[in-house]
């Protein structure tokens, strides 16, 4: 068993806050990620959960036992680090069997631990090698090996992946995956790569400037971001933002950009009124926004600003009235920068904010 | 179409600065080889043969009978009544002890040297703590000033102490002109290595000592042979403290005794250069073992700064 709970926890360096107020309950067997922008803290999170850092207060429980003020050795914990930190004196079988060491763990459970481990990572052909004579790949295996070694309550990967190439990364995202299926423990994950966040996990926190901003199941935080900064956070590419105002035209109320007009859904009509009008941001991802090429269509005058074919589809940056939306549309359909065009925002997939505070007024999405 | 082959002449460019360079280096190798590569000559040769003009590089009768007088007492006096060799007023008998001297003091402050400066210097590496900048710089500013100016109260304090003419004194003293330069080198050292190796032995249930022991110094190797060698060098070649500080066989160390080879009326060229070759053998030794390392850990702080 191992549900990690983190209570109010808040580090300062200094005058410099690394994390303010954090709360969150990470069950047993559960993958959580902790995604969010580089200083963001979540590396410092996953550093006072290790042991490696003192929380400035708060308090810190594996399985209901509070462990804030225990030392990273005695922490049932293991951690797999972003440069790996293989110890480049020992060969690969004296660092993944140096933890079980440590623990004077009996030799015969050693060698079968460290045999089991490699088996697993397949890196059995590698254990007399240093970690020089190693590539990128096969060094994180044998950190993932070493931490894998000592069977601990909760494993912490801090951004695992972020010195592979791109598809090294994709291979061993679905690895990692697997792993936790396999071991079935209690997997902390941070990345700054919201991709990774989305694809591996469970539930992911995101967090932004010291604080949590949402903690949830992926298409929850995906599909009801609770501000601005997740919605442009999470998706690729980001969700588009349209800065807008509310008005009226024929009777009805419309959010009106430039010279465009665009009618408010009906869900959001009595959520707006709470709000400063002339300070609103439309939110639509670029997967919801349809682009046609038929000009006498219904929708929204606009010229084609630049097409990027990715193979699998193509995004079409358009311009709607001052500003630029880009959407994900079939690579079959030929756009040439340009063209005049008619755009359509999914009507049940728009997001509303208020640009003061970037509070998520309402969405037409439903849960 | 065939291309036609060129009618006009390569230019061969003379690799001037590649010549140059080679050149300076010859010119360095043998202002810096010349004098020792004269001593071992000088070594081998018969003492009469060191006074003829004009001087020759290669000995007409090379004889190994110099490095037998060092160790064979019964040899040595056979041939000085014969006259074949010099008189050298009894330094030859203590150049044992004073070999004997020199590593007991030099291999103690290279211990010395390693123990207290790599705790110092981790803790500058390592710790965050007000004041530390100016600690180092008062640390190396220490040494800059001239040893001949430190050397009158140095001499009194030892004498207070009751530890001249004793090897102690001359460990303290040279652990204390040392320890700032290790404490320099082994920081620099330190500085590159990464954190990340010693936060994985923490959570890899490593205490801080386990820790040290088993991965922050072990990978440091290359430093604490740097500092660890650059500490032996200096005690074992200095020759102002040691003349200050000792005054008999108990304590007087080989850079000492192979300057008594000159005495009034008498300077035996061959035996003196003996002695200097036996002193130059083990320093020799340790910098050819550890020659990779020492250039590891000297450098390792410049490239990162």
């Amino acid at each position: 068993m191992a549900r990690v709970v983190l209570e109010s926890l808040t580090k300062h360096f200094g005058d410099v806050v690394a994390i303010e107020d954090l709360n969150l309950e990470i069950e047993d067997k559960e993958f959580v990620t902790l995604v969010g922008p580089s200083g963001c803290g979540k590396t410092t999170t996953l550093r006072i959960v290790a042991g490696l850092e003192k929380p400035t207060s708060g308090h810190i429980f594996f399985d209901d036992e509070p462990v804030e003020h225990l030392p990273a050795q005695v922490r049932d914990v293991a951690m797999v680090f972003q440069s790996y930190a293989l110890y480049p004196h020992m060969d690969v079988r004296g660092n993944i069997s140096f933890p079980l060491r440590m623990m004077k763990t009996p030799k015969d459970v050693i060698n079968e631990r460290v045999t089991w481990a490699a088996q697993l990572l397949g890196i059995l052909d590698l254990l007399d090698r240093k970690p020089k004579e190693l590539s990128g790949g096969q060094r994180q295996r044998v950190a993932l090996a070493r931490a894998l070694v000592r069977e601990p309550a909760v494993f912490l990967l801090d951004e695992p992946l972020s010195n592979l190439d791109a598809k090294l990364r994709v291979t061993t995202r679905a690895e990692i995956k697997k792993l936790h299926e396999q071991l079935q423990k209690t997997f902390i994950y941070v990345t700054h790569d919201q991709a990774e966040a989305l694809t591996m996990s469970d539930r992911i926190a995101v967090l932004d400037q010291a604080t949590l901003q949402q903690f949830g199941t992926c298409q929850a935080v995906y599909d009801q971001p609770v501000n601005q900064f997740v919605a442009g956070f999470l998706g690729t590419p980001p969700m588009n933002f349209i800065d807008c105002s509310l008005g009226a035209c024929d009777g009805q109320s419309v959010l009106r950009w430039g010279d465009v007009t665009c009618p408010v859904p009906e869900k959001l009509i009595g959520q707006v009124d709470r709000y400063n009008p002339s300070t609103l941001v439309l939110g639509v991802r670029p997967e919801s926004v349809l682009v046609q090429k038929d000009f006498e269509a219904e929708g929204i005058t606009s010229t084609v600003y630049v097409v990027e074919p990715l193979g699998s589809d193509q995004l079409v940056t358009v311009e709607i009235g001052d500003t630029l939306v880009k959407a994900r549309m079939d690579p079959d359909i030929p756009f040439s920068s340009g063209e005049k065009v008619k755009v359509n925002l999914a009507p049940d997939r728009l997001y509303l904010f208020d640009k003061a505070g970037g509070k998520r007024i309402g969405t037409t999405r439903v849960p | 179409m065939t291309r036609q082959p060129s009618t006009t002449p390569l230019r061969y460019r003379v690799p001037w600065k590649k010549i140059a360079i080679y050149a300076m280096a010859i010119i360095v190798g043998i202002y810096i080889l010349a004098p020792f590569t004269w001593l071992i000559i000088t070594s081998l040769m018969v003492e009469v043969e060191t006074l003829e003009i004009p001087p020759h590089w290669i000995p007409h009768n090379p004889t190994l009978q110099n490095y037998r007088a060092f160790f064979d007492p019964e040899f040595r006096g056979l041939e000085m009544q014969r006259g074949t060799m010099a008189y050298s007023g009894g330094s030859v008998q203590r150049m044992r002890p004073a070999l004997r001297n020199s590593a007991v003091v030099a291999f103690s402050v290279a211990i010395l040297n390693l123990t207290i400066g790599s705790m110092a210097a981790y803790s500058l590496a390592r710790l965050r703590f007000r004041g530390s900048r100016p600690l180092l710089v008062f640390y190396l500013g220490s040494r800059m000033l001239p040893a001949v100016s430190i050397i009158i109260p140095m001499y009194m304090i030892l004498r207070r102490l009751g530890i001249l003419d004793n090897v102690l004194s001359l460990i303290i003293s040279y652990t204390t002109l040392t320890l700032p330069f290790s404490i320099w080198i082994l920081k620099s050292y330190f500085q590159t290595i990464p954190r990340d190796l010693e936060d994985a032995a923490r959570v890899d249930r490593c205490n801080w000592l386990n820790m040290m022991i088993r991965v922050f110094l072990p990978v440091a190797a290359p430093g604490l042979v740097a500092a660890g060698i650059f500490s032996f060098l200096i005690s074992w070649k200095d020759f102002l403290f040691a003349l200050m500080f000792t005054a008999t066989d108990a304590s007087k160390t080989i850079p000492v005794v192979v300057a008594e080879f000159v005495g009034p009326g008498q300077t035996p060229r061959t035996l003196m250069a003996t002695g200097g070759v036996l002193a130059v053998i083990p320093p020799l030794i340790l910098a050819l073992i550890f020659q990779r390392l020492i250039v590891q850990g000297l450098v390792a702080g410049a490239v990162k700064g």
